[in-house]
């Protein structure tokens, strides 16, 4: 179980590395539908695999400056506020509609990212005076463009209230809610699909801290199954890095959307008892 | 939810030289790398004082149907220095420190953020980071509620 638990989350921290997500998007389906795992440690474990994402790949995209920080804090009080939220009624919620609410997240997530496929680079948005103020923008040099490609964000306000339902799912479902997270900052600020990526990277580890407390003092994370989630994570993320950065913004959206598809549906019909 | 606007609107602003980001970047990314591997090289002690104890077909064969965390999972601080004291627990316990040494990195990472935002001057950002710090202080208190 250890090895499988491994390899798994070694999967998970690359395409979490890769694509924002955290892994528990991949770890919470994985433990329960493939594994066979109560919920309550697949959510435990996916919290540290959030975590153990976010940092390995922060580490690289802060420092290759990729990850914009300023957007990162800002947005980041959003969210924690929604996580804090979300894991103080978690314990008071069915197991089942957890799935359901799930797979509908998953869902959506796959035909919001289905519709901004082709597009490579956002190019000029719409002024917004919140993102002038806490001055949204900045550069980053893409490898596979191999220029350095200056952004500026829009909407912040809608972002923001996006962010804090993803801090909400975090705080409920034990997902980073990288997806969205990706989803604020790709599809509603307009910022482009690597910088959306990285930045939510550095974010989902924060979001996830603020309720990992609570589920650790509750005996979910349990040590034998968060040791290996942990461990292959951290090694998945760290190569992750290094493949995101050759690819394509476009590449990164086709990449997941069909994964994104399957999983909704197994996660919703699980839900529903079928 | 997409702001499909396709009016040119106005150019964004060149961004400014982002030097002090650059800085603020290292330090941070040597902080979430150190934090990292600090917190890895634990969990991996954990698991191999698990294994020493157990043999290797404890984690490789044990079966699907996991024992609930119970007494082999401490899960507060007080119950995490009785485990390391005690024999049969010590694995969990130092799996567990591994654990929250990872769990965290994210937050001393804001701290740091916290601190180069403030030796920039960037008031607006000391503020917002200090937001989230207090955020998250207020999640650890919520758990004893």
């Amino acid at each position: 179980m250890f090895v499988e638990i491994l390899g798994l989350s070694m999967v998970a921290g690359v395409f979490g590395a890769i694509l924002g997500l955290g892994g528990g998007i991949i770890i919470v389906p994985a433990l329960t539908l493939l594994i066979g795992l109560p919920i309550r440690y697949a959510i435990g474990a996916s919290i540290v695999s959030v975590i153990a994402t976010s940092s390995g790949a922060a580490a690289a995209y802060v420092r290759g400056g990729i990850a914009n920080l300023r957007i990162a804090i800002a947005l980041e009080v959003a969210t924690t506020l929604g996580a804090v939220s979300g894991a103080f009624i978690a314990g008071r919620i069915s197991v089942r509609v957890l799935y359901i609410v799930f797979g509908l997240l998953l869902g959506y997530s796959a035909i919001a990212l289905l519709g901004r496929v082709r597009i490579e680079l956002p190019g000029d948005v719409p002024f917004d005076r919140l993102a002038g103020r806490l001055r949204f923008h900045g550069d980053y040099h893409d490898q596979v463009l191999r220029r350095r490609v200056p952004y500026t964000a829009t909407a912040v306000v809608p972002g923001g209230l996006m962010m804090y339902v993803a801090g909400l799912m975090s705080g409920l479902l034990g997902i980073g809610s990288g997806l969205f997270k990706v989803l604020a900052l790709d599809v509603i600020m307009r910022l482009p699909m690597k910088v959306s990526t990285a930045t939510s990277n550095f974010m989902i580890g924060v979001t996830a801290a603020a309720s990992a407390g609570v589920y650790f003092s509750r005996g979910d994370i349990h040590p034998l199954i968060a040791a290996p989630v942990a461990l292959g994570v951290l090694a998945g993320a760290w190569g992750g890095t290094h493949v995101m950065e050759r690819l394509r913004n476009t590449t990164l959206r086709k990449l997941f959307v069909p994964v994104l598809a399957v999983i909704s549906v197994e996660m919703i019909l699980r839900g529903l008892g079928i | 939810m997409d702001s499909e606007f396709k009016s040119p609107g106005r150019t964004p602003a060149p961004p400014e030289a982002s030097g002090e980001i650059d800085v603020t970047g290292r330090v941070l990314g040597t902080v979430l790398r150190a934090g990292v591997l600090i917190s890895a090289a634990i969990i991996l002690l954990g698991v191999v004082l698990f294994v020493h104890r157990r043999g290797i077909g404890a984690i490789l064969f044990a079966p699907p149907g996991l024992p609930p965390g119970g007494a082999d999972d401490p899960s507060t601080l007080g119950e995490l220095r009785a485990a390391l004291n005690s024999n049969a627990h010590v694995a969990a316990a130092v799996t567990d420190i591994g654990l929250l040494t990872l769990i965290v990195t994210p937050v001393i990472s804001v701290f740091v953020a916290l601190v180069s935002f403030a030796k920039a001057r960037d008031w607006t950002y000391v503020l917002l980071a200090a937001a989230v710090l207090c955020t998250l202080a207020l999640g650890a208190r919520l758990e004893r509620l």
